[in-house]
């Protein structure tokens, strides 16, 4: 995979993206924030996509969605917390008093001959040398940090790995999804079957922010998305079970390396999933709700923020946001109405108004589109993009979820007991005993209302957790016979996760023999042949000659041209341009003559069975020769096993980037 | 102990009950276990058989035969028995409930056997004679000349009907293609009826009957092998035994548009392109759909449209609904996926929405690099159907060019569960999907069987064939026709579409009108569609759904048959959950007005339609499924049967009997017997009054090979002194020619006979004068000489005359 280095290129950015901002934020702010270790991180996370997908869904109805605006909005949104401006207070005192505020802070700095930005304001350390409670917490937020990179850094690995076994590349879904990113581009939001846009929109904005090409955000969108989602588990199992290591790791890492366990489809395994972005902002949303001021004290700001959040995942997966989502808030809703009833009612509250203001703008947007609302939210809760095909598990799935099924009967009934015995410390655990029996036991129901393929990629998050769960209640009823043994921190750390890193990859090491698919070579330098182009040549400065497929990738990149145009007309149009191309005159009052200042043309090998009609392979190959004595400038741009890909030079210097800045 | 005699009361009041209870029921089927033969499931054999068959175990043909018959009289609910030859050989006993004996082979039966098989159908049974054999016994049966040589022929082929032997099939043919080597026509004498001829030969008898005694025999004059499609020829032969036997049909017609709705492109193909300049989508949308919609409003049908996603094939996930959703038009201001919308509009209608497949790659193993990836494909199926709130989802399927394999049919079990019904074709092959019976299905039970019959919208002769055959003995009529047929012309580039199949247009018509001006398509679908309701004014049209469900009910259900003193009486065993049953009932001419009168009185609601010897009536029954009708068959007699055992006898022994002088004849003259032959001969031509010319040259004939030639002058003397005519002069002037005559003498006398009858011959009187002293009025004139002369070649004649001449009148001869 030539490609390799862009597929790593975009996280790699991301994650600069991510640490400039966080700098920025460290110098800037004098405050220290109550948010600490993957707490801080994971809400800012969540409600960076969050405010990104609601801004931006906004901005393609004015026709104005563009990377550099949504950023710009986003940043003004930033500054606007940061001031954290009081709407009861008038605006000029406010302004006046920071105006005071920075003018005596830079009195000061110059007084004492400091720096007005210095290294300094990084350092918002805890003192660990003040307390013993105070250096626990700061190894424990540190090794969360390293827990939780280490644990990104498996997932990413691990997914990519099964790239070995893609079918996704260059498949109809995939043909399908690319389109519905460049759409977003063509500022079209609403009414794409089967999906929400919430999830192509963070990938057109990756793509844009990291300067990838599309189809590689694509491509390795998937694995950033399972590296949070795998992170998003091990802080929220961490959170539920107070803060217990082993449980989180286990369900962090049977997520990421448990497949014999879990319903996913293998060969899609690295592909994007819009209920895993969704579950990205679901998870904290159900954490936030069981644990409201984990998120905001203030009453106001926090159901703000969950109408925010819940408004995004409406936007990415209706299934997620109703089915998932919905019934966990609830049921803590039910359980802890009692502790925090204000904090509840305004989280019920926001997600009716989410769901109210959401459907009331597909409402509206069908109305004027004309379209059939109830097909699109069917078309959302059945996804025909996804099925299932697990040859890598253990046991047939069917016999799989009786296992399931039982383990969550058996949690909910410890968690019950628990929760009697302490209310506070066991009702996350009641709640999501009680879902996952919900939840496992709906496939139980002969005539589900809901999709069994949704349910099943679901599941591939929430029996991880009920493996964490299990063992967490596992150890709490070993604490209330006394048998909990006390370990060092750095030491439990470092050991429970080789040992069950190790543990998970060699059980899961054994099933890749059952998977039946292998990657297709063709399809890979396809898509290594765009990238190579993509990547050197100007927008609109090219032309691709490849199957009709293919025009997809072309949209918003390059002009595309057909096999059949290529046969038919091409060398005509080659002549009149070559008769004609010193006299410019000639091709402003003819403009259809212009040729791109390079005509990239794919050849497939006969044995990349990619191509049915070889005699129009053979044509292409005898129109390249024909071209060739003609005299024009022709070589090999792209030389694979399967796939050739040839550039005509039109005009020479035109269209390589680096041709024309040097 | 002690018994109380109340005890002892109703103890016996319970006894009496008991046996009050066994012996009402007439037709129980006691300790016989339902039979599967080559995946072919059979109701258990009835202990009072109203037909038997007596089956040769060691006769593959004989076996064969015995499943078709079988099957088509479970159907039909007819109780049926079975007779191994090995058991009727030691004991000929057949039941006396028996109406009809069905016998393949003769041959093998001992004669004590044959005595009962002869005395069965002279006491008035039917006897069934499904193939041509070879011998003396099928010869009496079948009204084979005594003398017959069984000359064999193995030209003819197919059927040509010359009674409706099915329903609407008078004067009608059906071409199997398969030659019958059957016994030529000449072997039959003159009393059997032919019901059927050759399709390819005229004077080929195909299916003859034969009254023997009270009784009849039905035999077909044909060694082919008995197929599937053969069962409502056997079946109606059958009938013909059983008058006023009544059996319940499931009628239940049922009309399956396969492969709609299904993607549609923007394209314009012949033959709509010439005839209307429209699209594949516009025809569908605005010209296909419309005039069926039409066609099922004005004839109260009720389709089963069966909807097929994709055509590209694929058969790895995802299985996504490109070519659906591609196919889009504007409605109602909105864009909307055309086949999506139709199917929500069927949705809405009477018409049932039903499933063809995500795609039309058949359920087979060969098709799919796995059986979890067709049920992915029927996952996402189930999915749009929910998404495109298409109804319920569906409950009959029709697999993919009619394949599905059993695991084609364990993953349509897991992928769409809601599939109670499968429909592929009741003929073809089993392996490849198809002879599949109205049954569970033998791969998978947790299906039943709904197969299609026939196809297209016009029918042609076989097919017709096929649906009348099977209507005789289940009242079901399963069609199918497909939104493209049109489009499928015979031309090269459609083969691939075509398959296996026969070109669905091969006659290249339009859809309403066609190139050459005849009718389309469309109006000659509406023209059978009202022949058939026309022939079946009762008959029901249903949706798949709703047919296949009362199907499975009728096929279900167990019925009674009772012989009563004056009725004869059939009910089912369970009270219907349809609140009607419908019956056939066979009744001949001459009972027709009775029959009719009584349906009359009983007010029960039927029609009829002609067949065989009479009609076949269609009766309903409301509220209980139960029908009593008359008895018309005759009681035995037993001089009949002393009578016909005769018969038989003198025509199994040498001592020959002839039907008149001819065939006696005939035979001596075969046999080598001349010299009887002319005996029979001279006395055929003595006692005749007017001679005919042919007998005495083929009595001259026989003569000459006894060389006895004189003795045929004789009897023309004789002939012409009792009745003196040209003829016989002319004939003696052949014989002449042949023979000579035997003295001049007789050559004297029968010239001046010929000149008597032809006096002005001047050849003759010549001839005559040259042989003998010629009189007065054999006498040559001048001019008749000269007439001689001048029309004689031969130049000594020639000069003869002109001596002559000269000698009488020398001016003219000069």
């Amino acid at each position: 995979m030539l490609y390799i280095s862009s597929m790593f290129i975009g996280p790699l950015r991301l994650v600069f993206f991510v640490l400039f901002i966080y700098i920025i934020k460290q110098l800037i702010s004098f405050r220290r924030s109550n948010q600490r270790g993957l707490d801080y991180f994971i809400t800012r996370i969540v409600m960076f996509l969050s405010v990104i997908i609601i801004v931006s869904m906004g901005l393609t109805q004015f026709n104005a969605f563009d990377l550099l605006v949504c950023l710009s909005i986003l940043f003004g949104f930033m500054i606007l917390v940061f001031l954290n401006l009081n709407s009861k207070i008038p605006l000029r005192f406010q302004f006046l008093k920071m105006r005071k505020r920075l003018l005596i802070y830079t009195v000061r700095n110059f007084e004492k001959h400091q720096k007005l930005v210095r290294l300094q304001n990084l350092e918002k350390k805890i003192d660990i040398t003040k307390t013993k409670e105070d250096r626990t917490t700061a190894i424990d937020y540190m090794w969360q940090n390293i827990l939780a990179v280490f644990i990104a850094l498996l997932t990413f690995f691990s997914r990519f790995y099964f790239f070995n076994f893609d079918t996704f590349t260059l498949s109809d879904l995939w043909y399908q999804k690319i389109e519905n990113i460049t759409d977003l581009t063509q500022q079209n939001w609403f009414f794409h079957e089967g999906t929400m846009m919430g999830e192509y929109l963070v990938m057109n904005v990756y793509a844009g922010l990291t300067g990838i090409t599309n189809t590689i955000a694509l491509k390795s969108f998937g694995l950033i998305e399972s590296s949070l989602l795998a992170v998003i588990l091990f802080w929220f199992t961490y959170k539920l079970t107070s803060k217990k290591l082993i449980p989180a790791l286990v369900t962090s890492l049977s997520f990421t390396l448990l497949y014999p366990l879990l319903p996913l489809n293998i060969n899609l395994i690295s592909q994007h999933k819009s209920i895993f972005l969704a579950l990205v902002l679901g998870i904290p949303a159900i954490m936030y709700t069981l644990n409201p001021t984990s998120l905001r004290k203030d009453l106001k700001v926090y159901m703000r923020w969950m109408f925010y959040l819940f408004s995004a995942i409406f936007l990415i997966d209706l299934f997620v946001a109703i089915f998932i989502v919905f019934p966990f808030v609830l049921i803590i809703s039910i359980l802890n109405f009692r502790r925090d009833k204000a904090y509840l009612t305004r989280a019920l509250g926001a997600y009716f108004a989410a769901l109210l203001v959401v459907f009331l703008i597909h409402l509206a947007a069908a109305y004027v589109l004309n379209y059939d609302l109830i097909q699109f939210i069917n078309s959302n809760l059945y996804s025909y993009t996804s099925y299932t095909y697990t040859p890598q598990l253990i046991l047939p799935w069917e016999e799989l979820v009786i296992y399931y099924q039982v383990a969550s009967l058996a949690c909910l009934l410890i968690s019950i007991l628990l929760y009697i015995k302490s209310p506070n410390r066991f009702s996350g655990s009641l709640a999501l005993a009680v879902f996952l029996n919900i939840f496992l036991n709906s496939y139980r129901i002969k005539d589900l209302i809901v999709d069994i393929d949704l349910l099943n990629e679901t599941s591939a998050v929430f029996i991880p957790l009920l493996f964490g769960l299990s063992l967490f209640l596992l150890f709490s009823v070993f604490e209330v016979f006394s048998f909990y043994v006390r370990w060092n921190f750095n030491l439990k750390a470092i050991i429970s996760t080789i040992v069950i890193s190790a543990l998970f990859i060699s059980f899961a090491r054994n099933t890749i023999d059952k998977i039946p698919f292998r990657k297709n070579l063709t399809k890979e330098q396809i898509i290594e042949a765009y990238n190579e182009i993509d990547s050197k040549h100007l927008p609109y400065s090219y032309g691709v000659v490849n199957t009709q497929n293919n025009s997809v990738i072309s949209e918003d990149s390059h002009y595309f041209i057909s096999y059949d145009y290529f046969n038919n007309s091409y060398l005509k149009k080659d002549s009149i341009y070559a008769i004609h191309k010193e006299s410019p005159d000639y091709f402003k009052q003819n403009p259809e003559s212009v040729l791109p200042a390079s005509t990239f043309v794919f050849v497939y090998d006969e044995k990349s069975k990619l191509i049915k009609n070889q005699a129009l392979q053979n044509q292409v190959k005898n129109n390249i020769e024909r071209l060739k004595a003609k005299g024009r400038e022709i070589y090999v741009f792209y030389d694979g096993s399967l796939v050739k890909v040839y550039e005509i030079v039109n005009l020479p210097r035109q269209s390589n980037i680096k041709e024309l800045l040097y | 102990m002690i018994i109380s005699p109340k005890k002892i009361i109703k103890l016996l009041v319970f006894s009496f009950l008991l046996c009050i209870l066994f012996s009402c029921q007439e037709d129980e089927n006691i300790n016989i276990e339902a039979e599967t033969i080559d995946r072919i499931v059979f109701d258990p054999e009835s202990e009072k058989p109203l037909v038997t068959y007596l089956v040769n175990t060691k006769n593959a043909q004989s076996v064969t035969c015995n499943k078709q018959i079988r099957k088509s009289l479970d159907y039909a609910k007819i109780p049926y028995g079975k007779i191994t030859l090995e058991e009727f050989n030691k004991n000929a006993l057949i039941a006396p409930t028996c109406k009809v004996l069905v016998i393949y082979d003769l041959k093998p039966l001992s004669d004590c056997a044959m005595d009962n098989v002869v005395k069965f159908v002279a006491a008035g049974g039917t006897l069934f004679l499904p193939n041509t054999t070879e011998n003396k016994r099928f010869g009496f049966l079948c009204g084979i000349k005594q003398t017959a040589e069984y000359d064999v022929t193995d030209k003819p082929q197919g059927y040509s009907f010359k009674i409706p032997y099915l329903p609407n099939f008078k004067n009608r043919s059906y071409q199997n293609r398969v030659p019958h080597f059957g016994l030529v026509r000449e072997n039959f004498n003159n009393k059997i009826e032919v019901w059927a001829n050759s399709f390819t030969d005229e004077n080929f008898p195909t299916i003859i009957k034969n009254s023997i005694g009270k009784g009849k025999v039905i035999a077909f004059n044909t060694t082919q092998y008995a197929e599937k499609e053969d069962r409502g020829l056997f079946f109606s032969a059958i009938l013909a035994g059983l008058e006023g036997v009544p059996y319940p049909v499931a009628n239940v017609s049922t009309i399956f548009l396969d492969d709609f709705p299904s993607p549609v492109y923007d394209i314009k193909k012949e033959n709509i392109k010439s005839e209307m300049d429209i699209t594949q989508s516009e025809f569908y949308r605005e010209v296909w759909w419309p005039d069926m919609a039409k066609l099922a409003e004005e004839e109260n049908l009720i389709y089963s449209a069966y909807l097929c996603f994709d055509y590209r094939n694929l058969t790895e996930p995802p299985f996504l609904f490109k070519e659906w959703e591609a196919s889009s038009f504007l409605i109602d201001g909105k864009q909307q996926s055309q086949p999506g919308y139709i199917s929500r509009q069927i949705r809405k209608s009477k018409h049932e929405l039903a499933f063809h497949g995500y795609n039309h790659v058949s359920l087979v193993e060969e098709e799919w690099p796995n059986k979890d990836f067709m049920v992915a494909s029927l996952h996402s199926a189930q999915k749009k159907w929910k998404a495109g709130r298409y109804g319920k989802l569906p409950v009959t399927y029709v697999p993919p060019s009619n394949v599905i394999d059993s695991l084609g049919f364990a993953a349509l079990e897991r992928g769409m569960p809601s599939i109670k019904y499968t429909c592929s074709i009741y003929m073809g092959d089993f392996e490849d999907g198809g002879s599949r019976e109205f049954d569970l299905e033998p791969y998978n039970n947790n299906f039943f069987n709904f197969p299609r019959i026939t196809s297209g919208y016009v029918l042609d002769e076989a097919e017709e064939f096929n649906q009348q055959s099977l209507y005789l003995y289940t009242g079901i009529w399963t069609h199918f026709v497909h939104p493209d047929d049109v489009y499928q012309v015979a031309e090269d580039k459609n083969k691939a579409v075509a398959g296996n199949y026969e070109y669905r247009n091969k006659l290249d018509l339009g859809w309403r009108i066609s190139k050459d001006g005849s009718p389309g398509l469309f109006p000659r679908f509406k023209e059978h569609i009202q022949q058939t309701k026309k022939e079946f004014p009762l008959m029901n049209f249903y949706s798949v759904k709703e047919g296949a469900k009362r199907t499975e009910q009728w096929r279900k259900t167990k019925y009674k048959h009772t012989a009563e003193k004056d009725f004869y009486k059939v009910s089912a065993e369970k009270k219907l959950k349809t609140e009607k049953q419908t019956w056939f009932t066979y009744i001949s001419s001459k009972n027709e007005s009775e029959f009719e009168e009584y349906l009359q009185q009983e007010k029960l609601n039927f029609s009829k339609i002609e067949f065989l010897k009479g009609f076949l009536y269609t009766i309903i029954t409301e509220e209980e499924a139960e029908i009593k009708l008359p008895k018309f068959s005759s009681e035995k007699s037993s001089p009949e049967i002393k009578k016909t055992l005769q018969a038989y006898n003198n025509y199994l022994s040498d001592s020959v009997s002839f039907d008149d002088k001819r065939e006696e004849i005939t035979y001596f003259i075969a046999e080598g017997k001349v010299n009887k032959a002319i005996t029979i001969l001279k006395e055929k031509i003595k006692t005749e009054k007017d001679l005919n010319p042919e007998e005495i040259f083929e009595l001259n004939k026989y003569l000459g090979w006894e060389e006895r030639t004189d003795e045929i002058w004789p009897i023309l003397e004789k002939k012409y002194l009792q009745n003196p005519s040209k003829k016989i002069v002319k004939t003696s002037k052949t014989i002449a020619k042949q023979n000579g005559y035997s003295t001049e003498n007789l050559q004297q006398k029968w010239l001046k006979r010929q000149l008597e009858f032809d006096p002005n011959n001047v050849a003759l009187k010549q001839e005559y004068n040259q042989l003998f002293v010629g009189s007065k009025e054999t006498k040559l004139t001048t001019s008749e000489k000269i007439s001689l002369f001048k029309n004689s070649e031969d130049s000594t004649l020639k000069a003869n005359y002109f001596a002559d001449i000269l000698y009488s009148d020398k001016e003219k001869a000069i």
